[in-house]
């Protein structure tokens, strides 16, 4: 009993003990069971290749100074050197080729009356014009008989009411023609013009508050003005643009239709005491001017669609000009930008893998455009690249895109007075040598651009991208 | 009654002490049972694994048996080269894990920088900074230049972890002509302690 006793307190001891000790066991049990942890190997294999891409300094040649075309507002225009032509159709009369004032033109005979009701002869663009309320219509004229009329057709929608500003060998006049047969003379005044001779119409329309405003204007074939007739009226809205003849046989040439005036090319970004010359493609003179207040006006009415609509040449010898453009069209703008690769200071990293770009634009008169940086692909392959802003120091305005040596150019990266003009991204294949980046700024720009050349060895979003820092300074 | 107690105390240490010295051994039944069962995490290929690298090379992903190794090996250039999404970690179980990536044999040697960007899958990639172009938005990076970790990054059932590298040389570093291996290992556990 008395060892019963004694044995009490050690056996509630012994239990606590073991409670104790199971419910140590349970909690670092139920520890090790959550607490397992797996692990998968991984390698990561890193090798470095020659730099696929490198920088290099554009070639120091060339002028100073170089002319793109920056506007054209001829939506349509024809030297009339085919028949027929894609885009026109006609509407009564014969027509075809024959010899025009420069290369052929488009002659036109009246076959008895015309096609709309016995009244004119039309061949006319296809494409409509009447979302447009302001515009001119050129054409170039040439009477063979002399017994009827020729000009300009504005038609309405089922072309078979029309506006005529037209001219006979004794008159000019603008006139309405309704269908079926009702002829309302709107104005008319007279002029002499002779037959076998080239002769200028130059319409312009304006639709205001629902009237028409026509100006027709006559011209020799040295440019001097014999007429101008004006009228008004409201009756439709000219849905098609072309020409026509009525009785007569005529020869069309050299016709334009455009959002501005066509009678004279401008040049602008010029400096004091340029000029420039206007050249066709057979070589003749066609206008000349001198630059003032930075703009060089050349008169080219006389052959609007210059030569023979191909090959036109812009000709400045103190700048050092001589630009074939594909055509040259009356009311086209020309932009004179320098090219002056002095101007320029080159830094490339090592590898050349990076560049310090800075451009002094003190001075210049016109736009900067220039390659600032030759982008070669050494290994062979072909990437694509683009440029990717990182941020701009000061608020500089430029364009910035990458030219590549297989014809096909970068959607510039545009920067306005310090703010991205957001684009869709695009990337250009580069391969070879010859490609290069290109910046097209304003003279009185300043900043500094930090930006990537980022390129990757397929199209869109896969494989490896690379990318080489560029910095691009713009000083004046 | 003192000396009893102490009689009874040292009669039982004397059986405990005999008991031990004396090769008494007490076998109490334990089963362990092991099963294997399919891993819940898993590597996979990215959407530029296998993809055109620089000069002809691919971006290489191999991923070992059952997933669960991943071999990655890439061709970078001078300056940045970037490789988006070119291993994915996938959980493909019914249960949430925390993932880690550890370093544990950096790049040696290298005067480049070479790290990990952990992405959620199909995350929008950003990048700040000049002259090197560096992410932003990712959920965790891992230098492999240095030993280290990265995560924990919960897993959740059914989701993937996008895995980017990105190499970046200064201007004017010498770059080795040899291959560079840092060795990794993709650690996950359902536990929230770090792993040891």
């Amino acid at each position: 009993m008395s060892v019963g006793l004694t044995c009490k307190p050690f056996l509630l001891w012994f239990m606590s003990f073991m409670l104790a000790a199971i419910a140590v066991s349970a909690v670092a049990l139920r520890g090790v069971s959550s607490s397992v942890y797996v692990y998968y190997p991984e390698t990561q294999d890193v090798a470095f290749l020659p730099p696929p891409i490198v920088f290099s300094h554009p070639p120091s040649v060339g002028g100073g100074y170089d002319v793109d075309l920056a506007d054209r507002l001829a939506l349509v225009f024809t030297d009339f050197e085919a028949y027929p032509l894609p885009g026109w159709s006609s509407r009564g009369g014969s027509w075809s080729l024959d010899s025009g004032y420069k290369g052929y033109g488009l002659r036109g005979y009246d076959t008895n009356r015309g096609g709309i009701r016995g009244e004119a002869s039309h061949y006319y663009l296809t494409a409509p014009i009447s979302g447009y309320t302001r515009y001119y219509v050129a054409v170039k004229v040439k009477l063979v008989d002399g017994a009827g009329d020729c000009g300009i057709s504005l038609l309405n929608s089922a072309a078979n009411n029309f506006y005529e500003a037209s001219v006979s060998a004794s008159s000019m006049f603008i006139s309405r023609f309704d269908h079926p047969e009702t002829f309302t003379l709107l104005n008319s005044t007279s002029v002499s013009l002779a037959v076998g001779k080239w002769y200028i119409l130059l319409l312009e329309y304006v639709r205001a508050e629902g009237h028409n405003t026509f100006t027709l204007k006559v011209y020799d074939s040295s440019g001097t003005e014999l007429k101008t007739l004006r009228a008004s009226d409201s009756k439709f809205q000219p849905y098609y643009a072309g020409v026509l003849v009525d009785e007569e046989t005529v020869i069309f040439d050299d016709f334009a239709f455009s959002m501005g005036d066509p009678r004279v090319i401008r040049v602008i970004g010029a400096p004091s005491g340029a000029s420039f010359s206007v050249y066709d493609d057979l070589g003749t003179l066609v206008a000349s001017s001198a630059a003032e207040g930075g703009v060089a006006e050349l008169p080219v009415l006389t052959d609007i669609v210059v030569g023979r609509g191909w090959n036109g040449r812009l000709y400045s010898p103190e700048l050092s000009i001589n630009r074939t453009f594909s055509s040259i069209i009356g009311g086209d703008l020309y932009e004179v930008y320098g090219t002056a690769y002095d101007r320029l200071n080159i830094v490339c990293g090592p590898r050349m893998c990076s560049a310090n770009i800075t451009v002094d634009l003190s001075g210049l008169a016109g736009t900067y455009d220039c390659n600032v940086l030759n982008i070669s692909v050494a290994d062979g392959y072909t990437y694509y690249a683009s440029l990717m802003l990182a941020y701009l120091e000061g608020s500089p305005s430029l364009n910035l895109s990458i030219a590549s040596s297989l014809g096909s150019e970068l959607q510039p990266l545009r920067i306005v007075d310090g703010s991205v003009i957001p684009d869709e991204v695009s990337e250009v294949e580069v391969a070879g040598v010859g490609s290069y980046i290109r910046l097209r700024c304003p003279p009185t720009t300043s900043g500094t651009v930090y930006l990537y050349l980022v390129y990757r060895a397929a199209y869109g979003p896969a494989g490896v991208v690379v990318a080489y820092p560029i910095m691009l300074m713009l000083q004046r | 009654m003192g000396f009893m107690r102490f009689s009874v105390l040292c009669v039982v240490l004397l059986v405990a002490v005999g008991l031990v010295c004396g090769g008494f051994f007490a076998y109490c039944p334990v089963r362990v049972a092991v099963e294997v069962v399919e891993p819940p995490i898993v590597f996979y290929g990215g959407n530029n694994a296998n993809a055109s690298g620089l000069s002809g090379q691919l971006v290489q992903v191999y991923i070992g048996c059952g997933g669960a190794s991943a071999n990655v090996t890439v061709h970078a250039a001078a300056r940045a080269s970037y490789y988006v999404d070119v291993l994915r970690v996938f959980n493909r179980g019914n249960a949430g894990y925390n993932v880690y990536l550890r370093v544990v044999e950096a790049l040696r040697g290298l005067p480049a920088c070479g790290c990990i960007y952990l992405y959620g899958e199909g995350a929008e990639r950003v990048f700040a900074g000049w002259p090197a172009p560096a992410p932003e938005g990712y959920l965790d990076e891992l230098s492999l230049t240095d030993e280290g970790t990265a995560g924990p990054i919960l897993l959740g059932p059914r989701e993937t972890i996008e895995v980017d590298l990105h190499v970046y040389s200064p201007i004017g570093a010498e770059l080795p002509t040899t291959l560079s291996r840092a060795r990794l290992i993709l650690i996950y556990t359902p536990s929230g302690e770090e792993p040891p």
